[in-house]
Formats: structure tokens, C-alpha cells, sequence
């Protein structure tokens, strides 16, 4: 069979359209944190905080199945159609920026930078100081954002592929597909990761460098009132509802509104419960085997938790590259061969695709852990339950964001499931492409609210262990 | 959250090794809307568990071919339902095929089947024009020309001609108008614009049912799929110049590697059974039986009058081998050099 | 909790004798104001619990925050004001020396030699290239303090809890630096503190703040001999608070008190055999000393501050009798 490699193409546009998403991202991120709602007391804060990282748990097949109709239409105006790509990446994304550069806030001030106003120079001269004030202080965390949007939206797979728009990585699966080894395929994307090497290697260049000054406590520990004029925040609410909205609530509704009638028909599909069960076992497992290994370099020292990094980075090339790593290592070698059609592959796959976000969430659980408290409550031999308060719930969250991640996940699972054991999302984006039907919608329904009722079980579970080994 | 993992991988790790212990694993191409049923049928009515893998819709088919011959060294399946045979022959001219000649291969055709017999070809369908009818209200074959001679293709969609039954489509036409005209009309409808859609046959299916295109090809089953959802469609049957129809069987194989093969021939005779291809023809994706069935009049109206396009096929199975390498090597090549002046 | 009294004294002040006017301010529930002058050429301190609401009426001064509601309209005097926030709010990037230099400007440009001694005013000369990640919280606050001071001109400096950090042993000479050149350059100076030792040696004018309403605002004076009740009167130190009634159960020598509120310094505690009250414990604080007096004739126990030389003579035990001196 003859294996020309093919050069790769949408190389550079893709990588055009990621860094807009980007910057346009950073941009956003700025504005939320600058009308600081996510640090407001009360309801604003949850609710800011459930509009910015609902998007980012709508699975790339809920959101694309939303939208395929809509993308269809624009098949013929190509532009149009990356608009709408771009547009649903950057609600995705938007989360990331946030959190990258809320872990690492600028060391100047509100306060300083009103001093700064205070200065007797003329207008212009204060502006050129204040804006040099705020460049020199806000450290590396815009190149962290910008670099990790960059990053998962170059390598993005899913939901190009749904939408019908022209990526590398589409390209990649369609010559993998279509007679390409693995190993050539790996070859052929050496182009795509040399770029992604390269955005990943400064960014940690830069923390390397920025971890060699004092560490900052990120922003949520300051109690700070929301401040600054009005149309800051209501321009950031803006934001966050249009990612929410856009993101999340107008597929879900679509999805709700298509299911109702398909509920009945779902005995028909008695397959469903078993595809579900094995989503959430293998996504359990990675879940909980990455949040160990991140948790376990991040107690180690400095040099620990840059090895943590480093094997990390593959991951952040993109579920694709890394399935195909994983299903090449799994098939050229005479060891690993053996396991080939176990569970083993697609469990690394996931435990590796989920390290990522699992050092990040593990980095904010740490910077935001209340360590004097828990100090103060295990010197007084305090009761469980005061521990899952304190910091069980917290670990509890990080968990269960891990498990959805690698339970909505399709690339990995499409391309290292074994056979026999079909996670829930590789069926259900087959039948995606016949459009949209009753009884699919609520297959995806069901499949998609499954996460949530295992985490309240979960979360109910352990909170009354808890509550029971207290009372002895 | 570990305890729960444990016990939802557990289930699943039991009900997979108890489903495995005896397992029939099947690569199956066909889609899975109709497949499942199927098969299913067939672990009740013969007790014979069945893994099933399915590939993804926009690859279809090829994608499991390329990975059963990269499984060479680690094989894991035990027969292959494909739903074209371009695939399936190159499986057979790879060696990987058992031959087999049971009552369900006697049963088909010769024009549809491996002389050979590592292959049976059942339950087809046919390259068809797919019509907005609210665009395009007279359809016939001198509107068809009209629409297809107009300068700017953009209403026209077709999937991408490196997959699927478009690939078998193009085979056709490089077998009967030769590499060079098929190469030029190639470039022709892409100079002009024609919209080649992403995913495959069901998306240009939906273009078309939509009205974002007003003329589309695809196969029976997208077309009828349509027509099922209310779509305003219409059909035409592919001609070639000579008038034949591209007819596009289903193929079932036995991997020479199974270890299993009572139970997999026990399969293959099912699938090729007259049971098997009238539940298809009754299916959604009204699929046309290769062999005699017991009483033509349960089959569907409109399956009735495609069987009547069975006599008038394109000798797929005639097709030389090299027919296929070539278009595919030109394809691949095509298709990277379009992409890197997009 | 006694019913809020707000005392202005000064409310029939001419107009141009104030640097901030504050009308019917409302910023959510951290702080409601009907009506504050902040006076001209005063030393004013802004005395107040934690959560009082302190912080905040500084930063409507300063605007770095808005009201909700009201107007806080500065008198053209007031200008220009500098801030020294509580966080010190200093430039991360800059170093001790490049603070000043900024703060001082093109205009008022002075030699690294000037600038190290406005350093050295507040012992940061050998730390003149350091930055603010490389300091401490002492050494933050004092930079933000002298970068203060080095604002060329100022009319006015508000500065939020200045020197919080730095120990008790320099501050004192922290703040003769601030006082002198306050004085030398005729600024004045809006601060808050929790010491009350501070305000009564630095301040003139108070300002009281309670559970977000404003309680006082008067000399201080006034505040520490007269203040109208007992809680605001412990803003500044410990206060004997004795009505009439408690006074002529308790003092021996029956004086007639213009008002309630006693300071230690006005109380004295003679030892004697024959004397009324118990000592049951004493504390002795340096500046002033608790003793805790029982009287064994109606079973009541009360606390009294004062003011001895030393705490030799007044054990447990001991009978004494309470004198209020004139």
C-alpha cells in the first residue's frame, strides 16, 4: 500500500486562528479579572464562576452536535464557518486563561497602580507610567495564558472534526485513517509539534524564571470588594454569559428540548448503560491515577514538580498526537503488543491526556488550601468532617473535574478503546453524523448528565463517611 | 471516587471478560444504526456473544481496513463486515482472508462474490444523485446535466473520494473513462466549486435535505434516511456512460488469523442468509438483496424497483486490481496538493 | 451598646477650613456618613475597630473607590494629596531608590545621594536597590511612608495604618521624621491607627468609626478627657467610665465629676488597713497598671485603671481606697 507522506496541510492557518483565539482570550481573561467577579462575595462569585467553567466541561460532542446544523449551512462560507470554530474554541478556552493568570497574579497592586495615578506628571506621562508599571509587574502569567490557549487550541481535534473545518490535526486523523502508519503519522505531525515545543518551552522557560523570586499568592486569597467602575464588570458579565450561553446552555437546551420524545425509545438501546459504565470506570481511574501523580509531584520540591511538567508536556500537544503516540508504542513493540487490546492503553492515554489540567488544578488547590487551618485542626485532633470541609471537598472537586474530562473525551477512546468495551462518546459521535434525532439526544442526554449524578453520589458518599467517623 | 472507578471498571472488566472468554469480535463498517440490530439477532438466536467494533463515520471503512492490516502481528478480529469491497479485496489480496463456502456463500450470486471465496458480497446499494425536489422540482437526467454543466458547482456536494462508496464511485469512472478524464473532471468540479463535505455521505445527505446544496451524491441509505425524516428529496441512479449502475455491495470476510471460525462461519452464513438480507431491505437503509428471496413481494416497494438495477451493474468484482492502487495513489496525492494551496 | 451620639464639633467651621467635605455617603454596608469635614491644618487620625469601615472612607479620600451614594468633594487645598494605602502599594519592579525617584519626578529630581538619605530617614539606606518582593513587611511599609514623604509639595497625606509593621522601638523615631517635615512643608496628614498612644501624640482632630457609622469626629482633646461615651472614649486607652452613682460608691474623696470619663492618670489607690475595698488581682502594663477591687460590703467587684510609679506597693489582698485627683 503506498505510504507518500503527505505534507501537512492547514499548518499554518490553524496556527493563525489559535494564536487569535489567544490573544482574543487574553483580552477577555484581563477584563474579568480587572472587574474581579470571581472574587466578589456571595452569589455573584459562584455564578461567575459556574458561567466561566461551564463551557469548559461541555464536551466537544455535545457542543459540535449543537452546532453541526448550523456549521452544515455554512459549508459554503468557509470563513463563516471558521468564525463559528473559532468562536466555540474560545469559550473553551476562555477558563484557561483565567485560571493561568489567576494563579499567578500581577505583584502590582490596585493600590500601587493608583499611586502611580497619583504622580505629579501630565496625563500622558502617567498613562506611559502606569501602563510601563503594569507591563513590568504582570510577570509571565499573560505568556503562561497565552501560550496555554495557544497550545489546546492548536492541537484541538474534536470538534474541528465535528464542525467540518480544515485543521492539521483533522488532516493528520484523515491520512492515519486513511493508510497511514501510526509511526508516519507521528512523523508527518513533526511540523505541528516542533511549534507546540517551542510555545511549551518558553512558557516554561518562563516560569523557571519566575519561580526563582518570591511566590505570590495567587489573587483569590485577597478578600478585595469588587471595584472599578461599572462598565468593567458589566463588560466582563457580558463575557461570561456569551461563553456560558454560547458554550454551554444553548446545547444542553438544544440537546433537553430534542430528547424529550427519544426518552421513551431509549430501552431500545440497552447497550447505553454498559457504554456509560465503562466510560465512567476507565475515567474514574485515570481521573484518580493523574490526581495522585500530580498531588505526588507537587508535595516533591521544585525539581519533582518540573518533572511533573516535562511529563506532562507531550499531553499538551493535543489528544490526538497522543493517542496516536500511545496506540504506536502499544503496536510496534513485541512487549507492549501483548496488551494491545486491553484497557491498559486507552487508561494511559487518559491518565497522561488528564495530567495537564491535573497539576494546574492541583497548583490552585494548594495555593487556595487553608494550610494554617488544617494545621490548627489536626494539632486539635479534629473530627473528619471538619477535614472534608476544609480540604476534602476541594480534592473531592479537583477529582470529579478530571473524571468529566476524561469521561467526555472521544479521540483517545475512538483510537484505544479494546474491543468489547466501547466508551459511551465513540458510538454516540458515529451516530452524530447521521444528524440530529429524537432518540440520539437523548442518548447524549443521558450520557452526558451520567457525570453529574456520579458526583453527587459521590460527593454524598463521602460526606456522610465523613460525618460517620466523626461521630465515633 | 477511587471506589467508584474501581466498581464501574470492575463491571465493566466482567461483563468485557465474560463477554471475551468466547467472544465473536466483529470489525463492522456497515452503520451501526442497523448493524447492531443484526447482530444482536444474532447472539439470541445462536447464543454466540459478539464484540463489535465500529469505525467512525467519516472515515468509514477505510479506517478499518488500514487497521486490520496493521494488526497483522497482533490480531484481535475475527470477521469483517464491510459495507463496500474495494476494502475487503485488498484485506484478500493482503492473505489475510479465510476462505469460506458455506450455504450462505452458495447462496449468493457469482457477480457478487470472491471467485476465491474469501469474500461474499450481500444487502447493496446504489450511487445515487440525491435532490433538493423544492430547488430542483423536474429532476431528471437532462436536468442533471443542466445543473451539472452550470459554471459554479457550489450547490453540488459530494464526500470526500478517499473514503467509502465515493472511492468505489471514482474506481468506476477510472476504470471506464480512464485515468486521464476522471482526473480532469476531478479538477474540473473543484475549479468550479463543488462543496465536498466532511462527513462523509450522511453530510452530504443533509446538505441537500436542508437546501444548503441542491444535488448531491450519495448512497440509497442517505437518501432514504431523508426521505424517512420528511426531507423534500429526490433520487437518480449514477449512471455510467454505458449506463450501468455503480451497485455497492456489503462484504463479510473471516480473518485467516480467528480463532474461532465455527462460530465464525456461523456468522457468515447469517449475515448472508435470506432472513438477514430482507431484514435489511426492510430496514431504514433499504438495502437490495443479492440473493433469492423466498417472496420478492415482502421486500419494499422501493427496493423492489432498485433490484431491478442489479442487472444492469458495474462488474465490481471485475474491477483489475491495479484500478484501484493507481486512483488511490493519485487520490492521496490530489488531495494533499489541494489542501496545501488552500 | 449604647446609643450612637456623633459629636462635630466643628460643623460651624468656616468653609475653606476643611480639605474634604462628605455629604450623605453610602458605600454598600461598609460605610454610611450623613455629614464629615476633614479639617485643614490638622493632624487628623481615624480611630476605629477592625471592620469599622476605616479603610474605606480613606479610599473614598483618596478615590480610589466611589460611593454608591453621596458626594466626598475635595477642597482645591486638598491638592495635590498623596496615599499611602495599607498594603503599601508599591511598585514591584522598581527598586527602593527608584521609588523615590519616580515619586519625585523630572521636576523635583534629586542625586542618588539625596534620595539614600531619604532612605536612610527611615533605615532603608542599605536597601536602596532592593525591590519589594526582597522586603519585608516592615521594611514595605516604611518605603511606602518615605516614598510618601518624598512627594514633592504634597497639601495633604492620607495614609492608611502607616507603619503597622514596623516594631514599637523605632516607630517612635519614624514618626518625629514625619512630623518634622509635615511640619516643615505645612502638609497635613489624614492617618489611621488602632495605637492610641500615636493619636495622642501625633493627632489633633479624630475621627471615630463604628460598625460602619461614623461615631465621632472632634479634637482630641476632647476625646480622651470628655468623650461622650465609654466605648469611644477606649479608642483612646483604658478609661475609668463612673457615673455619678458609681463614682460616689467607689471614690473615697466624693469629688464632683464633670464627666464620667476618668483616665488612669486621675486615679490614685492609697494602701490602708482600714480601707474599704480588696485588691483581688493586679496587672502592671508599664504606661499604666489594672487593679481588680473588690468590695466585700456589697459582694461587687470592679477594675480600675491607674498610674503608679511601680507595681511594688499593691498586692492581693491589700486594702485600699480610691481617690479621683484633680
Amino acid at each position: 500500500m503506498p505510504t507518500a507522506p503527505l505534507p501537512i496541510p492547514s499548518l499554518w492557518p490553524t496556527a493563525g486562528r489559535a494564536l487569535l483565539v489567544a490573544l482574543v482570550s487574553l483580552g477577555a481573561a484581563r477584563c474579568i479579572i480587572q472587574a474581579r467577579l470571581l472574587e466578589a462575595n456571595g452569589g455573584r462569585r459562584q455564578v461567575a464562576w459556574i458561567c466561566l467553567l461551564a463551557p469548559f466541561f461541555a464536551p466537544a460532542l455535545l457542543v459540535g452536535y449543537a452546532f453541526a446544523p448550523l456549521a452544515q449551512m455554512l459549508v459554503r462560507a468557509p470563513t463563516a464557518q471558521t468564525a463559528l470554530y473559532a468562536w466555540l474554541l474560545w469559550t473553551r478556552l476562555l477558563p484557561v486563561a483565567v485560571i493561568a493568570l489567576l494563579l499567578a497574579p500581577s505583584a502590582l497592586t490596585p493600590q500601587g497602580e493608583h499611586c502611580a495615578h497619583l504622580l505629579p506628571h501630565r496625563a500622558a506621562q502617567k498613562r506611559i507610567v502606569a501602563w510601563r508599571l503594569r507591563w513590568r509587574a504582570a510577570g509571565p502569567a499573560p505568556f503562561v495564558a497565552l501560550a496555554s490557549v495557544f497550545l489546546l487550541a492548536f492541537g484541538e481535534f474534536e470538534l474541528a472534526s465535528l464542525v467540518g473545518v480544515k485543521t492539521w490535526t483533522v488532516a493528520i486523523f484523515n491520512a492515519q485513517a486513511g493508510g497511514l502508519a501510526p509511526g508516519a503519522a507521528l512523523r508527518l505531525a513533526a511540523a505541528p509539534a516542533l511549534l507546540q515545543a517551542a510555545a511549551l518551552g518558553s512558557v516554561l522557560g518562563l516560569l523557571a524564571l519566575q519561580s526563582k523570586s518570591n511566590e505570590r499568592r495567587p489573587i483569590l486569597h485577597q478578600a478585595e470588594k469588587p471595584s472599578g467602575k461599572k462598565s468593567a464588570r458589566l463588560s466582563a458579565w457580558l463575557l461570561l454569559g456569551a461563553s456560558a450561553i454560547i458554550g454551554a446552555a444553548l446545547p444542553v437546551a438544544l440537546l433537553a428540548f430534542g430528547a424529550w420524545r427519544g426518552l421513551a425509545r431509549l430501552t431500545e438501546h440497552p447497550a447505553l448503560a454498559q457504554e456509560i459504565a465503562t466510560s465512567a470506570g476507565f475515567a474514574a481511574l485515570a481521573a484518580c491515577c493523574a490526581g495522585w501523580l500530580a498531588a505526588a509531584f507537587w508535595q516533591r520540591r521544585a525539581r519533582c514538580r518540573w518533572c511533573g511538567f516535562v511529563l506532562a508536556a507531550p499531553a499538551m500537544g493535543g489528544t490526538l498526537l497522543l493517542a496516536l503516540g500511545v496506540l504506536t508504542l502499544f503496536q510496534a513493540t513485541l512487549t507492549l503488543g501483548q496488551l494491545y487490546d486491553s484497557p491498559l492503553p486507552l487508561l494511559l492515554a487518559l491518565t497522561w491526556m488528564l495530567l495537564p489540567p491535573a497539576l494546574l488544578f492541583t497548583a490552585l488547590r494548594q495555593a487556595t488550601r487553608p494550610a494554617e487551618a488544617l494545621h490548627v485542626a489536626q494539632l486539635a485532633g479534629s473530627p473528619p468532617a471538619l477535614f472534608w470541609q476544609l480540604e476534602g471537598r476541594t480534592r473531592a472537586g479537583v477529582v470529579f473535574a478530571l473524571f468529566c474530562l476524561a469521561y467526555f473525551d472521544l479521540t483517545c477512546s475512538s483510537l484505544l478503546a479494546p474491543t468489547g468495551l466501547p466508551p459511551v462518546f465513540v458510538r454516540l459521535y458515529n451516530l452524530a453524523h447521521y444528524g440530529h434525532s429524537a432518540v440520539l439526544s437523548a442518548m447524549l442526554l443521558l450520557a452526558y448528565l451520567a457525570p453529574g449524578c456520579v458526583g453527587l453520589l459521590g460527593a454524598f458518599v463521602c460526606q456522610h463517611v465523613a460525618l460517620l467517623r466523626s461521630d465515633r | 471516587m477511587l471506589l467508584l472507578g474501581l466498581c464501574g471498571l470492575a463491571f465493566a472488566w466482567t461483563t468485557f471478560r465474560r463477554a471475551r472468554a468466547d467472544a465473536l469480535v466483529v470489525y463492522c463498517a456497515h452503520d451501526a444504526v442497523f448493524a447492531e440490530k443484526i447482530l444482536r439477532d444474532f447472539e439470541r438466536a445462536t447464543g454466540v456473544p459478539v464484540a463489535v467494533r465500529f469505525d467512525t463515520e467519516a472515515t468509514k471503512s477505510l479506517g478499518l481496513v488500514e487497521l486490520l492490516l496493521r494488526e497483522t502481528a497482533t490480531p484481535r478480529c475475527d470477521v469483517f463486515w464491510n459495507n463496500e469491497w474495494l476494502g475487503t479485496r485488498r484485506l484478500a489480496d493482503a492473505n489475510l482472508l479465510l476462505p469460506y463456502r458455506g450455504p450462505g456463500h452458495a447462496r449468493i450470486p457469482a457477480e457478487w462474490k470472491d471467485a476465491a471465496a474469501r469474500w461474499t458480497g450481500f444487502a447493496a446499494r446504489l450511487r445515487v444523485w440525491i435532490v433538493n425536489t423544492r430547488a430542483l422540482p423536474a429532476f431528471n437526467d437532462a436536468a442533471l446535466e443542466r445543473a451539472l454543466a452550470a459554471p459554479n458547482l457550489t450547490r453540488v456536494a459530494l464526500a470526500k473520494p478517499l473514503f467509502g462508496t465515493t472511492f468505489t464511485h471514482y474506481t468506476a469512472l477510472w476504470d471506464r473513462w480512464g485515468p486521464e478524464r476522471t482526473r480532469a473532471w476531478h479538477r474540473d468540479w473543484r475549479a468550479r466549486g463543488v462543496t465536498e463535505a466532511a462527513g462523509g455521505n450522511a453530510a452530504v445527505k443533509t446538505l441537500v435535505a436542508s437546501g444548503v446544496c441542491d444535488l448531491g451524491l450519495t448512497d440509497t441509505d442517505d437518501f432514504f434516511e431523508a426521505q424517512d425524516d420528511g426531507a423534500p428529496v429526490a433520487m437518480l441512479p449514477v449512471r455510467l456512460a454505458d449506463g450501468a449502475t455503480i451497485v455497492i455491495p456489503n462484504t463479510v470476510a473471516i480473518l485467516r488469523s480467528t480463532r474461532r471460525l465455527a462460530a465464525a462461519q456461523r456468522l457468515v452464513d447469517f449475515l448472508l442468509s435470506a432472513e438477514t438480507e430482507l431484514a435489511l431491505a426492510k430496514s431504514g437503509s433499504r438495502q437490495i438483496p443479492l440473493g433469492p428471496v423466498a417472496d420478492a413481494n415482502a421486500l419494499p416497494p422501493e427496493v423492489q424497483t432498485l433490484r431491478g438495477e442489479l442487472t444492469r451493474a458495474y462488474p465490481l468484482a471485475q474491477q483489475p486490481d491495479a484500478v484501484a492502487e493507481a486512483c488511490l495513489t493519485w487520490l492521496k496525492a490530489e488531495s494533499g496538493l489541494a489542501q496545501a494551496r488552500r | 451598646m449604647s446609643p450612637y451620639s456623633v459629636r462635630i464639633v466643628e460643623k460651624n467651621a468656616p468653609p475653606s477650613a476643611w480639605l474634604w467635605r462628605l455629604q450623605e455617603i453610602r458605600l454598600g454596608d461598609r460605610l454610611r456618613i450623613p455629614a464629615l469635614d476633614f479639617p485643614a491644618d490638622q493632624v487628623t487620625a481615624v480611630l476605629g475597630h477592625s471592620g469599622a469601615g476605616k479603610t474605606s472612607l480613606l479610599n473614598l479620600l483618596v478615590g480610589f473607590e466611589k460611593p454608591d451614594a453621596g458626594t466626598v468633594t475635595p477642597h482645591p487645598r486638598a491638592q495635590p494629596f498623596f496615599w499611602v494605602p495599607q498594603n503599601a502599594g508599591l511598585w514591584p519592579h522598581l527598586t527602593a531608590r527608584e521609588h523615590l525617584r519616580l515619586v519625585r519626578g523630572k521636576a523635583h529630581a534629586e542625586c542618588d545621594a539625596a534620595l539614600d538619605a531619604r532612605l536612610a530617614a527611615f533605615d532603608l539606606a542599605e536597601r536602596a536597590r532592593a525591590r519589594p518582593a526582597t522586603l519585608s513587611s516592615g521594611e514595605c511599609a516604611r518605603l511606602a511612608v518615605a516614598r510618601a514623604l518624598a512627594f514633592p509639595n504634597a497639601a495633604v497625606l492620607v495614609m492608611d495604618e502607616p507603619l503597622a509593621h514596623v516594631d514599637s522601638a523605632r516607630s517612635g523615631s519614624y514618626w518625629r521624621t514625619m512630623r518634622g517635615h509635615l511640619q516643615a512643608q505645612g502638609t497635613a496628614l489624614i492617618f489611621s491607627t488602632h495605637s492610641p498612644e500615636i493619636v495622642l501624640a501625633e493627632a489633633t482632630h479624630a475621627v471615630c468609626l463604628q460598625a460602619s457609622r461614623l461615631r465621632f469626629a472632634g479634637d482630641v482633646p476632647t476625646l480622651y478627657q470628655s468623650a461622650p461615651d465609654e466605648e469611644l472614649a477606649n479608642f483612646l486607652g483604658p478609661v475609668n467610665w463612673l457615673p455619678a452613682a458609681e463614682a460616689a460608691r467607689w471614690l473615697s474623696n466624693q469629688p464632683t465629676l464633670e464627666t464620667p470619663c476618668v483616665r488612669p492618670e486621675k486615679i490614685s489607690l492609697e494602701v490602708a488597713d482600714d480601707a474599704r475595698f480588696v485588691v483581688t488581682a493586679t496587672r502592671f502594663f508599664g504606661s499604666h497598671a489594672e487593679a481588680e477591687l473588690h468590695d466585700p460590703a456589697t459582694g461587687e467587684t470592679r477594675r480600675f485603671f491607674h498610674r503608679p510609679a511601680n507595681n511594688a506597693g499593691l498586692r492581693p489582698g491589700s486594702r485600699v481606697r480610691i481617690q479621683c485627683l484633680r
